[in-house]
């Protein structure tokens, strides 16, 4: 064959791509795009964790891993970190009853269901800067609303400060999951969605309670909701900077300085790139430790639960039958 | 019959709880926007005597004490174009590259499909404070600071892989002869996409448009270190600039109310529009549905 | 106009074998069906004709040339799918004009050509609705509209009619082959209504498991079926069969079976031998009640249930002595006139005519008739 005819074969061709290199060819532009924009500032990041910078005498001066164990064993950085697991934990646990709970409301029938459904999603559609706008209202000591609303029946004293030092973070994390639990709640909601009504009909025939048909019909069925739920929320807590940023800037005193705020600080306070990175790259790590436990857990279980959930679903209909 | 009254009872009651918890905080934003600066600080539980509209008239620059608060409230007014014009292209453009990956990723198998799927959520799951600093440098280097295009590099590759994941589920439930179909109609793959699988998906990729928008219309972080205090400066920031707690000099909290009442109009209606199509969505089991 | 051609065709899905070593020549302007029970890989060897899938192994020819490479949009073909498969999103009219788009055909001519094609499938009411607005059988139409608009050299289906109710499926039966006669071109229809292959195909191919098991026209394969399997699939209800033992009784070769035995035909001596394991088969049409004809072995049997369908009876005749258990293997189906009185339990006489007799040996394969 003359090279002109190859050539003529291969653009023939071109349009005859198999369809694993059509999807692999499309995939891996968008990924190098990726690649492109995420790898290398990581890179960048990683050679800054390796080097103390002196802003004033700006030098630059190789140190090896020791901006590393700075950033595992000072306190700041221990605390701050304690801080996002905190943060991230109580973010999770509130999220996942909240928006399960709010999908269990929403999938019932109720007059004005469509108009709730549509409402619960607002808090997700505004920023986290507005967010910490609605809950500064909302906790603000001397005029707030809880405080306004709480004093007069005596639930608590005068001036209640909301923010304080040892409650501080907590109401973060109520604030974040004001904002993030209507995502989880669409994820249930799709998931409810997928259970045959004639499964919670059968379970009702065989006379299932409330508590045993969600334990036996929805659970089985939500389990993978769960999971993307811990997921989304896990990931999402730990890259949260906007709305501690906006509420607290980390106070009062540092009791509110997450990691990614320290970071943040480091950076633009101190101008300390290197611990910065460093840090960086702890936040990282414990972020995609979790991500990834979660995603082997994902893949792993849905199997084992969708024959599960196949099989219950045999054994009611036989039952029922 | 007992327990079926005491039923409906409780989800009476859930659903009043679910609607408060999602409405008050929004309600008293708004009371608080209406209230005169005095009046706010004697309590927000509270009649409002006369209700005024200043805060707002300050925002679209009618007042006259601009220089009191440093002229950062007209600001106000640019971050609302600024965010649209960072938002549009963003939307546009991540929601573009996300249909083709979305597409490849829920419509056909290919080797390492799970490694490279995975890979690509997890550049989500970075934390955009690991990467300010080296994006800032490039940025810098490449004159991109105070540059919307910067800004609007930057969020989408934050906003791509999660269209894609979201996109990706839509795909692998359109129909699969249909597709063929039009093959043998005489469409090359990508008309296919084109003419058949973007109409299809209509809802699907309105829906991952409109995630799309609000990221970017929301973002901080990015906004502060790349546009902040030029001219290119987004909402967020312009909010931020006149947050009582960082604002520069006196900041009520009754503007900082308005301001952010008005920044939320066009997320609240996208999110209505939404609303129609995230349960149409396939978000929940996207990586299994082609097994 | 065009000719088809598979040459070895293999295909596997992972572990899965679904199409093993297929061979076809298809003639210009021939009508075959690809005939086999759900999962033998008719619809993989359509895709592949199309080019939807690739074979692993194999050619494929259209009109003389290799295809394997070229996508299915070059190939000039068009292809009525199972699940119909319209565009949802779109009109009739759009639906149907659309190859024509695609193949930017000026807009005089796809106006003039889609009307044609509505017409000739009586749809010219519907053009401007869309598919959910329309029954089941108008949007077969569509389909079959949208395929016969671009004049292509190969038309393929695919179940087309397998989501249509009993009637229309009749009616639709005869729609598509008097199409095939109108248009001239080839067809290959993928089906696994026996019916509709022997009633519209030049040739049948039948398949299982990935092989196609013969290929002949539709009255050859059914009055001479290669093995078993296509003998007990071909026929409604299907093939009788007894397996048992060839042996040599008084007036020639005997067969034995379990609870019963019978002289065969004279012809059946030359294919086997003596003490040969056979299965012996007979198609329920052809048993006749009664012991009177000439020339057939006589057996009894007694009536295990009966069946009646209107224009027919079918009974249940079982063999040997223990009526009482229901063993498959030795109940025979029986076509009877609709009149005839029998009670369960009844001992009738059973003529198996020796011209409707088959042999097949312990592979499957068919030794008599030859
Ligand atoms: N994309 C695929 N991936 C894996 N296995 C497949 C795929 N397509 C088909 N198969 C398998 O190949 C075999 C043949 O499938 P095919 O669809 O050709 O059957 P069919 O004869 O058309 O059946 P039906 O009458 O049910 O449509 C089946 O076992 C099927 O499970
Ligand atoms: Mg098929």
């Amino acid at each position: 064959m003359t090279a002109l005819q190859r050539v003529a074969l291969w653009r023939s061709r071109s349009g005859g791509l198999t369809d694993p290199q059509f999807a692999l060819a499309i995939v891996i532009g968008v990924l190098l795009f990726h690649v492109i924009i995420i790898i290398v500032p990581l890179a960048y990041s990683f050679w800054l964790s390796l080097h103390e910078t002196n802003v004033i005498l700006r030098s630059r001066e190789y140190v090896g891993f020791d901006l590393w164990g700075e950033a595992l064993f000072e306190e700041e950085t221990q605390s701050a970190t304690l801080k996002s697991l905190y943060f991230a934990a109580v973010s999770v646990v509130l999220s996942l009853v909240l928006s399960l709970g709010m999908a269990l409301v929403l999938n019932q029938e109720f007059p004005g269901r469509g108009i709730l459904r549509a409402l619960i999603l607002l808090p997700w559609a505004v920023s986290e800067v507005v967010t910490a706008t609605m809950w500064t209202v909302m906790l603000e000591p001397s005029w707030g609303f809880f405080n306004g609303a709480l004093q007069p029946l005596g639930i608590v004293g005068e001036g209640h400060v909301w923010l304080n030092k040892d409650w501080a973070l907590f109401w973060l994390a109520v604030a974040f999951t004001w904002h993030i639990a209507p995502l989880g709640t669409f994820f249930f909601l799709a998931a409810l969605q997928t259970i045959p009504q004639d499964l919670y009909n059968a379970a009702r025939i065989d006379r299932a309670g409330v508590i045993s048909r969600f334990y036996h019909v929805t659970l089985p069925h939500i389990r993978y909701a769960v999971l993307i739920v811990l997921v989304v929320v896990t990931v999402e807590a730990f890259r949260q900077f906007d709305l501690v940023f906006a509420m607290t800037s980390g106070g009062p005193g540092t009791t509110t300085q997450i990691l990614p705020l320290l970071i943040f600080r480091y950076n633009f306070q101190f101008s300390q790139y290197g611990l910065a990175s460093a840090s960086s790259f702890i936040l990282i790590i414990i972020a995609t430790i979790l991500a990834v436990a979660y995603f082997v857990l994902m893949t792993r279980r849905t199997k084992q639960t969708r024959v599960a959930a196949a099989q219950r679903r045999a054994a009611i209909a036989a039952e029922s039958s | 019959m007992k327990r079926d009254a005491n039923l409906k009872l409780f989800v009476a009651l859930s659903v009043l709880f679910v609607f408060l918890w999602t409405i008050v905080p929004f309600f008293w934003m708004l009371w608080a926007s209406f209230m005169t600066d005095s009046e706010l600080s004697t309590g927000i539980v509270q009649g409002i005597d006369d209700p005024t509209l200043d805060h707002y008239n300050r925002i679209f620059g009618h007042a006259d004490e601009e220089a009191i608060h440093g002229g950062q409230t007209k600001l106000i007014g640019q971050g609302f174009l600024n965010s649209l014009l960072v938002s549009l292209p963003v939307a546009i453009i991540g929601t573009a590259i996300a249909t083709l990956a979305g597409y490849a990723f829920g419509r056909f198998n290919f080797p390492a499909k799970t490694g490279l799927l995975f890979g690509l959520l997890l550049t989500r799951v970075l934390p955009p404070v690991a990467i300010l600093i080296p994006y800032f440098t490039m940025f810098r280097t490449v004159g991109l600071v105070g540059d919307p295009g910067g800004l609007i590099l930057t969020y989408l590759t934050g906003i791509i892989p999660l269209l894609s994941w979201v996109l990706m589920g839509y795909f692998a439930t359109l129909p699969l002869e249909v597709e063929r179909a039009a093959r043998i109609d005489g469409c090359s793959r990508l008309k296919v996409l084109w003419y058949v699988i973007i109409p299809m998906a209509a809802p699907g990729i309105s829906a991952a448009f409109i995630i799309a928008f609000l990221f970017a219309w929301n973002e901080l972080l990015f906004g502060i270190i790349l546009v902040g205090g030029t001219k290119w400066q987004t909402l967020s920031p312009a909010l931020l600039a006149i947050s009582p707690l960082t604002a520069v000099g006196y900041s009520p909290i009754a503007l900082f109310s308005a301001a952010s009442a008005l920044s939320i109009a066009p997320p609240l209606i996208l999110a209505l529009i939404f609303q129609r199509y995230i349960t149409r969505l396939n978000i929940v089991d996207p990586v299994t549905v082609r097994e | 106009m065009a000719t088809v051609t598979l040459e070895s065709i293999t295909k596997t899905f992972g572990e899965t074998l679904a199409v093993d070593d297929v061979s076809l020549h298809i003639e210009d302007g021939e009508f075959v069906v690809l005939l086999g029970p759900s999962g033998c890989g008719k619809t993989t060897t359509l895709n592949m004709i199309a080019g939807l899938e690739r074979p692993t192994a194999g050619h494929i020819s259209i009109g003389g040339e290799r295809v394997e490479h070229v996508p299915p949009d070059k190939r000039d073909i068009a292809m009525v799918f199972q699940s119909i498969a319209l565009y949802p999103h779109m009109t009739v009219y759009q639906n149907i004009s659309f190859p024509l788009r695609m193949a930017r055909t000026p807009k005089a001519e796809i106006d003039q050509r889609v009307r044609a094609a509505a017409d000739l499938l009586r749809i010219g009411e519907l053009l401007d609705r869309r598919p959910h607005q329309l029954s089941g059988g108008q949007r077969q139409r569509v389909a079959l509209g949208r395929s016969v608009v671009r004049d292509p050299a190969v038309f393929l289906f695919d179940e087309p009619l397998s989501s249509l109710d009993a009637k229309l499926r009749v009616d639709m039966r005869v729609e598509v082959k008097k199409l095939h006669e109108r248009l001239g071109a080839t067809f290959v229809y993928v089906t696994h209504d026996q019916v509709e292959a022997m009633t519209m195909a030049d040739r049948v191919a039948v398949m299982d498991e990935g092989n196609m098991l013969q290929l002949g026209a539709p009255d050859d394969i059914y009055t001479r079926p290669a093995n078993l399997m296509v003998a007990g699939f071909l026929g409604n209800p299907g093939m009788n069969f007894l397996s048992g033992r060839l042996a040599n009784g008084g007036s020639g070769l005997r067969f034995e079976g379990s609870g019963v035995a019978l002289d065969l035909p004279a012809a059946a001596a030359s294919a086997a031998g003596s003490g040969r394991a056979v299965t012996l088969g007979i198609r329920p049409e052809s048993v006749e009640v009664g012991d009177g004809a000439a020339d057939g072995a006589t057996v009894h049997g007694s009536i295990f249930a009966t069946e009646p369908v209107g224009s027919d009876l079918f009974l249940d005749v079982l063999f040997g002595d223990d009526a009482g258990t229901s063993d498959g293997a030795r109940l025979f189906k029986v076509r009877a006139r609709p009149d005839l009185k029998v009670r369960t339990g009844e001992r009738i006489p059973l003529c198996l005519p020796h011209a409707n007799l088959y042999l097949f040996d312990d592979a499957g394969h068919r030794i008599h008739p030859e």
